[in-house]
C-alpha cells in the first residue's frame, strides 16, 4: 500500500476554524514574504518572488478591504488541496487561500522536486517550529504520496472543502470519492484563454511601446510553454485588418522568443507533433505559417467556437480578425477562462459578457497579467467559497 | 504512379547524391500526390501545414507526417478490404504502439527492397537463424516490428529456424547441426541488437560457450538504447560477436516499422547509408535543415509505402549527416550516424493526470 509522507505538520487538526484575514495569519505570511525577499539567492526564481510580493502585509490588507463583513466570516474547517504536479508554486497560493479564509490545511505537494518547493518548505519549517507560530504548525500539513485511491479517498472524507486543481481528469477522479454532506469542492477544470488586441490602437503606438506589449504577451504565453490555463492560445484582432502591424507584432514577439525561449529539439519535436495532431483532428479548416518555428501562426478560415480545440502550445497562436469587439460572442464558450486585452476598454468587455450571457470568461486582465494568481479565479471568489458567513 | 520496375533495376548504393536528388524528388512528388488523394489525414496535414506539393522544388519541402501520427490515427491509403497485415511498433509498456497498415503490394515492395539492399551481403538464398520465439508468421494478422523484420528476411532464406523456445531458452541444436554438416557454408543469424546481446551473447558467456570461427553473418537492428546503460558500444559488441559466435561479418541497420524494407545499412566504417529507396534529412530546432555533422531530428523518406502514408516521416530519433558519396566503403548517397532518442519535454501547465 502507498504511504503518506509527512513533509510538515500533522494530519490531526484542532476542531475549529478561524476568522478570515486574521491578523496573525497576515503577520505570519508577511514574515515568510520578508524571508524570501531578503535572501538574494532566491531572486532568480521569479515565481517565488511574485509569490513573496503577493503575501506582503500591505497587499493582503488591501485584498482584505474587499470583505466588508469579515467580522462574521470564518473558515469551514479542513481544506484539502490537490495542486497540479507541473506548476511549482500553485500549491503555495492554494495554501495561502486556505489560511486567509480561516481553514486548517492538508496540501498534497507535487511529486516533482521543484527547487522552489524545497525553499518554501524550508522557510515554513523554520517559522513553524517557533512557539510564536504554534497556531500555524497546527493549521498546516504538507504531505506527499504516490497516486492512491485509498489515501485520496480517506483524506476526502476528512475535508470540509476540497480545492481540486489539475484539470478535468483529476476532478473526475476526485468526484468518485465520497465526502461529508457539507463538503464543498472548488474544481479547477481544463480551460482555454485568449488575447484581444485593438489593431487600430496597436498601429498608433511607438516601436518601444509595441515591444513592451510584445514582451508582456511573451510572459503570458511562452512561460510554461503556453500550457498554463490562462496562457493565451489565440489572438483575436479587433478592427479592420492591418497585415503589416500584425507582422510587426509577431516579428517582435519572435525576436523576444529567440532571446528568451529555449526552443530546443525536445520542444521542437513536441511542437511539430502537436501541430500535426491539430491539423489532422481539427474540424475547422486552418492554414499555419511561420518565419521562425518559435512562433507559428494558425489562421482560421472562418470564425468558430472550435478555436478552443486548437492549442498546440510552445508558441502557436490561433488568430481571427473581427471588425468589432461585439462579435466576440461568436468565439467565446464555456471553456474560456481568461481574456487578456490591449487597447480595449475593460468595462466594454464586461458589458459584452453580461449582454451575451455567455457561460465562459472568468477573468479579464490586461496583457501581461494573464499568469498572475488571484483570489478571484475560475469564477470563484476563493476566500468566500472557502469560508462560512454568519448571517444576520 | 511510380515506375517500380525502373526503381528496382537500379543498384541500391550506386547513385550519386546529385543525380539522385531530382529523380528522387520526382518520385516523391508522385507518391505524395498519390497519398494526398487517397488519405484524408495526409491531405489535411498537407493543406494546413505545408506548401502545395507541386510547388516543392526539393524533397525536404514535401509534407511529412510526425511519427506520433501512426500512434494516434489509423492511417491508410487503400480500402480496408485490401489490407493484409498490420505491423506494430515495439513501444514500451506505457507507450501506445504505432500501427501500420500493409497490403500485398506494399509488402512485396518491402521484401524486394530488403533483398536489394542486402544483395551485396546475401547473394543467394541461404540458411537463416532468427533469435526469436517460434511463430507461424502467415497466420498472424498483427506483426510486431521484430516479426515484421523476420518476415522480410524470410524472403532471403533457403531454410530458417528460430533460436529461442517459447520460454525464451536458447535452442542451438539446429545451429550446431548446421555447423557440423557445413562448416564452410555461409548462414545468417538475425535478431534485434538488444536481444542479440542479452539472449545470445550473455547467455553463451554464462555457459562459457564459444563457437569456433565460421562463415556466418550477423544482421541486427533495432537500436542500442537497451545496451547504452550497460555501456555496450559498437566495438565491444562486435568484438564479442567475433569471440563468442565466431562470426566476422556483422551488419547493423537503422530502420523503423513505419518504413519496413527501405532500411539504412551500416557499413564497415560504422555509418548508415541511404539507398535508392530512401532519403534522410536532419532538422534543427527551427525545423530547418541542419548542416552536415550537426545533430538534429531524423526525417526519413521512402519510395515503398503505398497502403499507408509512411513515405515521409519525421522521427523522434536524433542523428547527424556525415556526408554524401564519399564514404570510404564506396557506397554513394548520404551517410549518417544515429544519436539516440530526443528526450521528452518537461511537463508544464495546470492540467495533469495527478501523478
Amino acid at each position: 500500500m502507498n504511504k503518506i509522507k509527512l513533509v510538515l505538520g500533522k494530519l490531526t487538526f484542532p476542531n475549529k476554524a478561524y476568522q478570515i484575514f486574521g491578523i496573525n495569519t497576515i503577520n505570519f505570511l508577511n514574515k515568510v514574504s520578508q524571508d524570501i525577499l531578503k535572501n538574494k539567492k532566491y531572486s532568480k526564481y521569479s515565481d517565488l518572488i511574485s509569490f513573496a510580493f503577493y503575501i506582503r502585509k500591505k497587499n493582503l490588507i488591501k485584498i482584505s478591504k474587499k470583505y466588508q463583513n469579515k467580522d462574521r466570516i470564518m473558515g469551514r474547517g479542513i481544506a484539502y488541496h490537490i495542486p497540479p504536479s507541473n506548476v511549482p508554486l500553485n500549491f503555495a497560493y492554494s495554501l495561502v487561500f486556505g489560511l486567509l479564509s480561516g481553514n486548517n490545511n492538508i496540501v498534497r505537494l507535487p511529486s516533482k522536486n521543484f527547487i522552489q518547493i524545497k525553499i518554501l518548505c524550508k522557510i515554513f519549517y523554520k517559522f513553524l517550529k517557533k512557539k510564536k507560530y504554534l497556531e500555524f504548525y497546527k493549521r498546516i500539513c504538507l504531505i506527499k504520496y504516490d497516486r492512491s485511491d485509498e489515501i485520496s479517498s480517506e483524506l476526502s472524507k476528512k475535508a470540509d472543502v476540497r480545492l481540486i486543481w489539475g484539470g478535468d481528469e483529476t476532478i473526475s477522479q476526485f468526484k468518485k470519492y465520497s465526502t461529508s454532506p457539507r463538503c464543498i469542492d472548488l474544481n479547477f477544470a481544463d480551460r482555454y484563454s485568449i488575447s484581444i488586441i485593438n489593431l487600430n490602437k496597436l498601429s498608433k503606438i511607438s516601436d518601444n511601446n509595441l515591444k513592451n506589449i510584445a514582451n508582456r504577451f511573451y510572459n503570458d504565453s511562452y512561460i510554461m510553454d503556453q500550457k498554463g490555463c490562462s496562457s493565451p492560445q489565440a489572438v483575436i484582432w479587433v478592427g479592420s485588418d492591418k497585415k503589416k502591424i500584425k507582422e510587426k507584432f509577431y516579428d517582435t514577439l519572435s525576436e523576444i522568443a529567440k532571446k528568451k525561449y529555449d526552443n530546443d529539439l525536445p520542444v521542437t519535436n513536441n511542437k511539430i507533433a502537436s501541430l500535426s495532431m491539430a491539423a489532422i483532428k481539427s474540424e475547422v479548416d486552418f492554414v499555419s505559417s511561420y518565419k521562425n518555428f518559435n512562433l507559428v501562426r494558425i489562421k482560421l478560415k472562418k470564425i468558430s467556437k472550435d478555436i478552443e480545440k486548437i492549442h498546440p502550445h510552445f508558441g502557436t497562436f490561433v488568430e481571427i480578425n473581427i471588425n468589432s469587439i461585439s462579435l466576440i460572442d461568436k468565439i467565446i464558450s464555456k471553456k474560456l477562462q481568461t481574456i487578456s486585452y490591449y487597447g480595449i476598454d475593460k468595462k466594454k468587455i464586461y458589458n459584452l459578457i453580461l449582454k451575451c450571457g455567455t457561460l465562459g470568461v472568468d477573468r479579464v486582465v490586461p496583457i501581461g497579467r494573464a499568469l498572475d494568481m488571484n483570489i478571484e479565479w475560475d469564477g470563484y471568489d476563493i476566500i468566500r467559497t472557502l469560508s462560512r458567513i454568519i448571517g444576520n | 504512379m511510380l515506375n517500380y520496375k525502373k526503381i528496382f533495376s537500379l543498384k541500391p548504393f550506386e547513385l550519386n547524391q546529385k543525380d539522385k536528388e531530382s529523380w528522387f524528388l520526382n518520385n516523391q512528388i508522385k507518391l505524395s500526390t498519390y497519398h494526398y488523394k487517397k488519405c484524408e489525414q495526409y491531405r489535411k496535414i498537407s493543406n494546413r501545414i505545408f506548401k502545395n506539393i507541386n510547388n516543392c522544388r526539393a524533397s525536404h519541402e514535401l509534407p511529412f507526417l510526425h511519427v506520433k501520427s501512426f500512434k494516434r490515427f489509423n492511417l491508410k491509403s487503400v480500402k480496408s478490404n485490401q489490407l493484409s497485415k498490420m505491423l506494430e511498433s515495439s513501444g514500451t509498456s506505457n507507450q501506445i504502439a504505432s500501427r501500420i497498415n500493409i497490403d500485398r503490394r506494399t509488402s512485396l515492395l518491402q521484401s524486394k527492397a530488403l533483398l536489394s539492399i542486402f544483395s551485396d551481403i546475401i547473394k543467394k538464398k541461404i540458411t537463416f537463424f532468427f533469435l526469436e520465439k517460434p511463430t507461424s508468421l502467415s497466420q498472424l494478422k498483427v506483426l510486431s516490428a521484430k516479426y515484421a523484420a523476420i518476415r522480410g528476411f524470410s524472403q532471403l532464406s533457403l531454410e530458417s529456424s528460430y533460436m529461442l523456445d517459447n520460454e525464451n531458452n536458447l535452442q542451438l541444436d539446429k545451429l550446431y547441426n548446421f555447423l557440423d554438416k557445413y562448416p564452410q557454408e555461409k548462414f545468417v543469424i538475425f535478431g534485434f541488437t538488444g536481444q542479440i546481446w542479452s539472449q545470445l551473447i550473455e547467455k553463451l558467456k554464462k555457459k562459457k560457450i564459444q563457437i569456433s570461427k565460421n562463415n556466418g553473418i550477423l544482421i541486427h537492428g533495432g537500436g542500442w538504447k537497451k545496451l547504452q546503460n550497460q555501456s555496450v558500444d559498437r566495438d565491444f559488441f562486435n568484438k564479442n560477436i567475433n569471440n563468442i559466435l565466431g562470426i566476422k561479418k556483422i551488419y547493423n541497420y537503422y530502420g523503423m516499422v513505419e518504413q519496413t524494407g527501405s532500411v539504412f545499412l551500416e557499413c564497415q566504417y560504422g555509418f548508415f547509408h541511404t539507398s535508392v529507396f530512401s532519403e534522410i534529412y536532419i532538422r534543427d530546432h527551427n525545423l530547418n535543415l541542419a548542416s552536415d555533422r550537426e545533430k538534429g531530428l531524423i526525417q526519413i523518406l521512402s519510395l515503398l509505402p503505398l497502403s499507408y502514408p509512411g513515405h515521409n516521416i519525421l522521427t523522434e530519433d536524433l542523428g547527424l549527416i556525415i556526408g554524401s558519396d564519399d564514404c570510404k566503403c564506396g557506397r554513394k548517397g548520404k551517410y549518417f550516424l544515429v544519436a539516440g532518442r530526443v528526450p521528452g519535454t518537461e511537463k508544464r501547465g495546470c492540467s495533469d493526470v495527478n501523478e
